[in-house]
């Protein structure tokens, strides 16, 4: 008995699929919805940051249970999850003027636009970088709800005549990072942004062992590619996209702006980049002509792809376990956050024909069981009375003689319809 | 030339054809589960008291084991001329308790991993859920016969199983899921029905005749299977007694006098044969033995 309860127990260890869960399209609508949490891997993610908005929108696409091409409704969810942002600012001479006073608004502009991920899970840091004292200012750099980070903002050294540690700056912004999601409890994602005007470019006077070349740029795209965390480098003016590309890695992006950029063109890196924080998704799917009844019918996997630019990529997986016994009932009515709209939320009632059809059905079969079957199986309740019975006792000689059996003839009656021959 | 007075209800079954004890325990059970599925349509949503699928599981097996419970013992009782409704709480209860546990040992079973992650695994957990919950309602219910019967509790639990698992492959059925549902219960209620009914160990059945020239009425009839070696009291009116295959009819103790068997009054025990027509208190009842045990 413990054998059996101990096997139990490891099975039950072995997990499952996150399960899908049966919604109401909307408060009030009978149109079933799946709705399905799920997290996003690299690909995806990479793909969700090239995506533009309007594409986003309706980018979610769905199937279940041979149901194709469902449009799903994608909702950000940061219940239970931590993040961690690190900007790293160039403030080498060649950022003075227009460049620095630009970059300062974007990313106040940035800072503000990270409002949609919960500020208890966000932490933010600046840290100014040039090629003095590189390792000691992001060290300093603190962790800080959005709104402390951008009071700092103003707070940033002014550039001055240093050159650009890029390569260093990069390795220990990612260091620092990563050990700043160490801390964290619940494995947060971290984003190293690092916004600068200038190749790296290191010389005499700068701290010692900063990397430069061939070699640095490895070493430097080796330890951020180890630290794990997502990296967004947006280049002012003409710089190697090469060299950054390399400095950013498989989970990097880079982008390119001009050498004076308004701030608009500043704001989009940055706004795709916030992207990358929003990686654990709510998607809600109208299931279409698949009733909530018709659920119940068996089990079956709701797989969620994300396309952009014609290409689908997998995204998410819920496994639909219908129960066994029981129709499929709604857990809720979905979140006003997804917006059905009118169509959706009035689709799928149920029609008089889907409710009063099985109800006659259960009438017609209890009629026949109860009426009409009894009258074939016994079709005549009354009989002449056979005097033998009431008379006499029969002898029984075996099995019950036919109640249908005809009684004895007499001998004047007609046996015969027909005349006998000869 | 008058017409010939009528002793209704001659016709009944011939050995071999479907009792009506049977008939009435597939039709009541048929009838329990369709109340059951009716009731069942309810449930739409999920909320504090029913949380998740496995819970709304237990409570529309409830539902069912209790919906064919209660109609399969009411019915019984009341075509054994007993109290109807104690019967019916017994069998609610009964029914009720005995499908849950059914389902929840069918739960249980179904969290193994590898009935737990694809469609085929999932068809079997179902029909091994539906076939121990009828197994099990079948079990319970014809165990309340078991006094009549003891081969009774077995055939409740190998009838139920069967439809029970023919149940579940109806309701994976592709189509009208919600007809399947309908068919589902129908065909777990009507093989825990027969199976807790059927009367293959029975020496014969008595059944009082209605007395009027109508179309057979299931609710009012009234029929009595008799087994070997046991004591019927028949509505109060008279007791059979059955040993070593043959039957007495003796007067019920408060009523001397008031039983005739095959036209003669009897004042005390008298043999019966088979096919005599039995009158007492009014009425008038009529002995069947089935040919494979006719002396």
């Amino acid at each position: 008995m413990i054998g059996v309860g101990l096997a139990f127990a490891v099975l039950q260890a072995v997990g499952g699929a996150q399960p899908m869960t049966l919604v109401r399209c909307a408060a009030g609508s009978n149109a079933p919805c799946g709705s399905i949490a799920f997290r996003l891997g690299g690909a995806a993610t990479r793909q969700l940051v090239g995506l533009d908005s309007a594409a986003l929108a309706d980018g979610w696409r769905a199937s279940v249970l041979g149901a194709t091409d469902l449009i799903g409704v994608g909702r950000v969810a940061t219940a239970g999850a931590d993040y961690r942002v690190l900007v790293v600012l160039d403030v080498s001479g060649s950022m003075k003027g227009a460049k620095i006073g630009a970059a300062r608004l974007v990313l106040r502009q940035f800072l503000g636009a990270l409002d949609s991920v919960s500020a208890r899970s966000l932490r933010v840091a600046i840290a100014p970088f040039g090629s003095i004292d590189v390792a000691g200012r992001i060290e300093d750099a603190e962790f800080s709800p959005p709104d402390s980070a951008r009071v700092r903002i103003g707070q940033l050294p002014a550039p001055s005549r240093e050159n650009t540690a890029l390569y260093s700056a990069a390795a220990l912004g990612a260091q620092r990072l990563a050990a700043e999601i160490e801390q964290s409890a619940r494995g947060a994602t971290g984003l190293l942004v690092i916004i600068t005007d200038g190749d790296n470019d290191v010389a005499v006077g700068d701290d010692p062992d900063l990397l430069t070349g061939a070699d640095g740029l490895a070493e430097a795209a080796g330890t951020v590619s180890a630290s794990g965390v997502w990296t967004g480098i947006v280049g002012i003016g003409s710089l190697s996209r090469r060299a950054l590309e390399t400095l950013a890695g498989d989970r990097g992006f880079v982008y390119s702006v001009p050498a004076n950029p308004s701030a608009f063109e500043l704001i989009d890196p940055l706004t795709r980049l916030r992207r990358v924080l929003l990686d654990r998704w709510i998607v809600q799917v109208p299931l279409g002509s698949l009733g909530r009844v018709e659920l119940g019918r068996q089990w079956g996997v709701l797989a969620v792809d994300l396309v952009g630019g014609g290409v689908p990529t997998p995204v998410g997986a819920a496994v639909w376990r219908p129960p066994f016994v029981a129709l499929p009932a709604f857990e809720r009515a979905a979140s006003p956050a997804f917006d059905a709209g009118d169509d959706l939320a009035e689709a799928g009632g149920a029609s008089v024909l889907t409710v009063l059809l099985p109800i006659a059905f259960v009438i017609l079969i209890l009629v026949q069981v109860w009426v009409v079957l009894p009258r074939v199986l016994w079709p005549a309740a009354s009989a002449p009375i056979d005097p033998v019975t009431l008379g006499s006792p029969i002898v029984a000689t075996g099995p019950l003689q036919s109640h249908r059996e005809a009684p004895p003839r007499k001998p004047t009656e007609v046996t015969a319809n027909k005349g006998r021959r000869g | 030339m008058s017409a010939p007075p009528t002793v209704p209800d001659r016709g009944h079954a011939p050995a071999g054809f479907l009792p009506r004890t049977t008939y009435l325990g597939v039709a009541a059970s048929l009838s329990g589960a369709a109340a059951a599925w009716l009731a069942a349509q309810l449930l739409t949503d999920l909320g504090p008291l029913v949380d998740s699928y496995r819970i709304l599981d237990l409570l529309v097996l409830t539902l069912l084991g209790a919906g064919v419970g209660g109609f399969l013992l009411g019915f019984a009782a009341l075509r054994q001329g007993r109290r109807v409704w104690p019967e019916v709480a017994l069998g609610v209860v009964i029914g009720g308790l005995a499908a849950a546990a059914g389902g929840a040992i069918g739960l249980t079973l179904a969290r193994i991993p590898g009935l737990n992650g694809s469609r085929a695994g999932f068809l079997v957990a179902r029909v091994a859920m539906w076939g121990l919950v009828g197994g099990l309602l079948g079990w319970g219910l014809g165990s309340r016969f078991a006094r009549l019967d003891k081969g009774r509790a077995f055939d409740g639990l190998l009838f139920g199983f069967l439809g029970g698992a023919v149940a579940a492959l109806v309701y994976s059925l592709p189509g009208p899921t919600s007809i399947w549902q309908l068919l589902a219960f129908l065909l777990l209620g009507s093989a825990v029905g027969f199976g807790v009914s059927r009367m293959d160990r029975a020496l014969g059945i008595l059944w009082r005749s209605s007395g009027a020239s109508q179309p057979a009425n299931l609710v009012r009839h009234r029929e009595w299977e008799i087994h070997d070696d046991q004591v019927v009291p028949i509505e109060t009116a008279f007791v059979l007694e059955v040993a070593g295959g043959r039957l007495t009819a003796r007067p019920a103790p408060d009523r001397p006098g008031s039983l005739e068997v095959a036209g003669q009054v009897v004042e005390t025990a008298r043999e019966h044969r088979d096919d005599e027509v039995i009158v007492a208190g009014g009425r008038s009842y009529r002995f069947h033995r089935f040919s494979r045990a006719a002396r």
